[in-house]
């Protein structure tokens, strides 16, 4: 075995490191320690002067062996094994110490003590690099496809963008027909286009692109592989319709007697039994609500089979899955609007003008219920029906937003919503009166400011900066609230013929689940959690897992189509080099101490590791693929046969007695 | 203004009243002066601004304008706040404090507490009027005499004790 030969470097990272102890005096205990031929200073470890001393050290000393001490390794790991490896070391010999987060930073008011924690520190890490070897880094394979879940606009830009670039774009999507809460807007903030008319030709590209695989009407069940070739079970919900055989003429939806409140119209409108989500749906192939449908709930009915001019009809029809062969995920599930029954001070649900901003959007909407018409709503006979045009409407921003007893967080987009359904009502009804109560305007986005400013200079619309604690009914359906506006000091009882709640925004149904199945974490709203809150933004825990859009947390259109065009930047990045780089330190088993147990099996999170027979013995097998090294299995192994490189009991116990000796002493 | 109201003591003597809620955390949204049952016939009783002007530091100025005693304790605003700063949790620790500190009780309430005291009710409407100014009692409409509320004992002994120190 060649002499082990250590070369220590100590960062002064500026004061920060520098400012407390004195790293000279650090470098003239360290040469006493076992194998160190020798010990540097250098004011930034990290720029390109500090990394050139190592690189010539290395030469010159003959080193197998470095110890930098200085910040996180999280931050500077990988400069310094870059600079290992182009002085032709293994760059897995390199051992970091932290000693500013963990030394100078947190004990700064005493630097004789921090002094004697340092050197402990490095003590340990010299025992411990003595023991390190070098380790090899895999070439993998990666699959050039992606599957972007969900069809929003956030999908739906990332489906394109990825496209372009050459990747083959599975595009899975829940509903019927992609577009996405997108599609159920009238206009858009804060410019007033029109929402469809944006929003319809990217939907037509996507359809016309031939690198994009549209996959409506599915989900997603189990995700497996690895990062750069995913294995992915999808599960196509059974449409009751021929889709090849179909060529989306409609007679079928025209001729269905079953009449269903419509989920694209937020329950104010109905579609029927065989539907598209709605008019401008791509695909143009409708499928059959099985719980709707006639003839599959009573075995009555067959009108659509019998019009259908291509027989694409099939009752028969069931579930079917696929498997997608992928190299990187974009999720874009969006959001759903929170359950405004739950705050039933405001009688959601309860009170019939008591409604949301996404169903004033279908009002508002030409292709909507009422064909564009703001009205109040009036029920006839258990049914939905649209009464009269409203005098004095009530719109209420934060409904469940930024409170502590329903939704915590901003949604960030209601101001903006607020003011624009007040637009809507303006506009519309120039004789009405709108009434925004509101706590605080955000106008933070480009172009905000000069909305609000256009909105508040409208002679119908009031700005009322109080909340309202509670809603009552009268008799004919209007409503009763009362409002302090602490701008005037004055408590005003408004009487509206519609109220129009601001609703809070949370994850998709699902996504808890969903989020299992792609193993990344969450964040306390339970959106998924990005890598970093700010440099990266797009990135999971999961290689190869990006997020895209509203899933990450709240956006409005803008953020939301530059989000996804950042995932897609990233999945791309990721898989255009055409191989990933493994990561070495995964576990191993000792094959002759290793005795079948299985507790390894258990506690593994990635089902990485099996149990197989092997001439008569049982014994351990970790797939190198699945493995993610997080060293579960080599803690809970009881007679130490399971291992992770670069993180060996050998390697571990060396560091901590290295260190218990200092404290013993 | 000056700055010094920001830093008084009598706000930590106030907080440490008022215990777990957090009138820091108010945005105000006058939620809960928008629901108050006691704004609707007082308007100068308007919790949101007692929370904002206890933050700023103006709690001697609420304790001597005697407005908090409005408060009829519903207990909606602690209900509906979204904030959890729960204004009436601040209200209560408002009057506590305006105990501790010696300003006397409105009145009124000094009235209704001593008729607590003597009859067990807050008022004694053995006779009332009517609006052609006739005088009705109980038993000329064939109800019972008014009983003492149960454990009245118990009350009168804790009100008593109260009593004792508001009238200091």
């Amino acid at each position: 075995m060649e002499e082990v030969r250590i070369g220590i470097y100590i960062c002064h990272c500026g004061k920060n490191i520098a400012g407390v102890i004195n790293p000279k005096r650090i470098v003239e205990h360290l040469s006493r320690l076992p194998n160190v031929v020798v010990a540097k200073e250098y004011l930034y470890m990290c720029s390109s002067p500090g990394q050139s001393l190592i690189e010539e050290d290395i030469k010159e000393y003959n080193l197998n062996r470095i110890i930098v001490a200085a910040c996180s390794p999280r931050m500077h790991e990988p400069t310094f094994q870059s600079a290992l490896i182009r002085a032709g070391l293994n760059p897995y010999l390199l051992e970091m110490v932290n000693i500013r987060e963990h030394a100078t930073w947190v004990h700064e008011r005493d630097p004789a003590e921090t002094e004697q924690k340092v050197i402990g520190l490095i003590r340990a890490a010299v025992h411990r690099a003595i023991n390190l070897y070098p380790l090899e880094v895999e070439r993998l394979p990666v699959v050039k496809s992606v599957l972007v879940v969900g069809g929003g606009i956030a999908g739906i830009r990332a489906s394109l963008d990825l496209a372009k670039a050459g990747y083959k774009v599975y595009l899975v999507e829940k509903n019927q027909s992609i577009g996405g809460k997108m599609a159920q807007l009238d206009k858009t903030f804060p410019t007033l286009d029109c929402s469809q008319c944006i929003l319809t030709p990217m939907m037509v590209d996507v359809s016309n692109n031939p690198n994009i695989i549209l996959q409506t009407y599915s989900v997603v069940e189990e995700i497996n592989g690895r990062p750069g070739e995913f294995e992915v079970k999808v599960r196509q919900k059974a449409r009751y319709v021929d889709w090849d055989a179909c060529t989306g003429c409609g007679t079928c939806v025209e001729k269905c007697p079953a009449r269903v409140p419509s989920e694209f119209d937020e329950g104010l409108g109905t579609r029927k039994a065989i539907y598209f989500d709605f008019p401008q749906a791509i695909p143009r192939r409708p499928v059959i609500d099985p719980d709707h449908c006639l003839y599959l709930i009573k075995g009555v009915c067959r009108v659509c089979e019998k019009f259908c001019p291509t027989g694409a009809i099939k009752f028969e029809d069931e579930d079917q899955f696929l498997t997608l062969k992928v190299g990187a995920i974009v999720v874009a599930t969006g959001y759903q609007l929170y359950d405004m029954r739950k705050m039933y001070e405001y009688g959601y649900g309860k009170y019939r003008n008591v409604i949301t901003g996404m169903q004033l959007e279908r009002l508002s909407s030409a292709n909507g219920p009422t064909s564009g018409r703001i009205t109040t709503i009036e029920i006839e006979r258990g049914k939905i029906k649209p009464g009269k045009e409203p005098e004095t409407v009530a719109i209420i921003l934060c409904a469940g937003s930024r409170d502590e007893n329903h939704i915590k967080y901003c949604c960030r987009i209601g101001c903006m919503a607020g003011l624009k359904h007040a637009y809507y009502i303006a506009h519309a009804l120039p004789n009405s009166k709108i009434i925004i109560c509101y706590t605080d305007i955000r106008a933070f986005g480009k172009g905000f400011e000069e909305f609000y400013q256009r909105i508040r200079s409208l002679p119908n619309v009031f700005m009322v900066r109080g909340r309202p604690m509670e809603i009552f009914e009268n008799k004919d359906g209007s409503l009763i609230l009362d409002v302090f506006d602490s701008n005037t000091n004055r408590r005003l009882t408004i009487n509206a013929d519609l109220v129009v709640l601001e609703t809070a925004l949370v994850p998709p149904q699902g996504f808890e689940e969903f989020r299992k199945i792609l193993k990344i974490s969450c964040d306390p709203g339970g959106f998924g959690l990005e890598l970093h809150p700010k440099l990266k933004p797009v990135e999971t825990t999961v290689d190869g897992i990006y997020l895209a859009g509203f899933i990450q947390g709240p956006k409005d259109i803008p953020d939301t189509v530059a989000h996804a065009g950042a995932a897609a930047a990233a999945a791309s990045a990721f898989l255009a080099k055409g191989y990933i780089e493994s990561i070495p330190y995964l576990a191993h088993v000792d094959e002759d101490i290793c005795s079948g147990c299985g507790v390894c099996v258990s506690v593994c999170p990635y089902d990485a590791i099996t149990i197989e027979v092997t001439d008569g013995r049982r014994l351990a097998k970790v797939n190198s693929v699945k493995c993610k090294g997080c060293g579960a299995c080599a803690a809970a192994c009881p007679s130490g046969a399971m291992q992770q490189h670069y993180f060996t009991d050998k390697q571990i116990l060396s560091e901590v007695s290295a260190l218990a000796e200092g404290v013993v002493a | 203004m000056t700055t010094e109201v920001f830093t008084t003591r009598i706000v930590e003597e106030l907080k440490n009243i008022i215990g777990v809620h957090k009138p820091e955390f108010c945005y105000q949204c006058a939620k809960c002066t928008s629901g108050c049952t006691a704004n609707k016939v007082f308007s100068e009783y308007r919790p949101h601004e007692f929370v904002a002007l206890a933050n700023m530091g103006y709690v001697e100025e609420i304790l001597k304008s005697g407005v908090i005693w409005a408060c009829t304790e519903c207990w909606k605003c602690g209900q509906y706040c979204p904030q959890e700063v729960a204004p009436v949790e601040v209200i209560i620790a408002l009057k506590n404090l305006s105990i501790i500190k010696g300003y006397a009780p409105p009145k009124a309430l000094v009235e209704m507490t001593k008729n607590v005291i003597e009859k067990g009710l807050i008022q004694d409407i053995n006779q009332v009027m009517t609006k052609d100014f006739e005088f009705i009692d109980r038993d000329s409409l064939g109800l019972p005499p008014l009983e003492e509320p149960p454990q009245m004992d118990k009350h009168r002994n804790i009100l008593s004790k109260f009593f004792g120190v508001v009238m200091k």
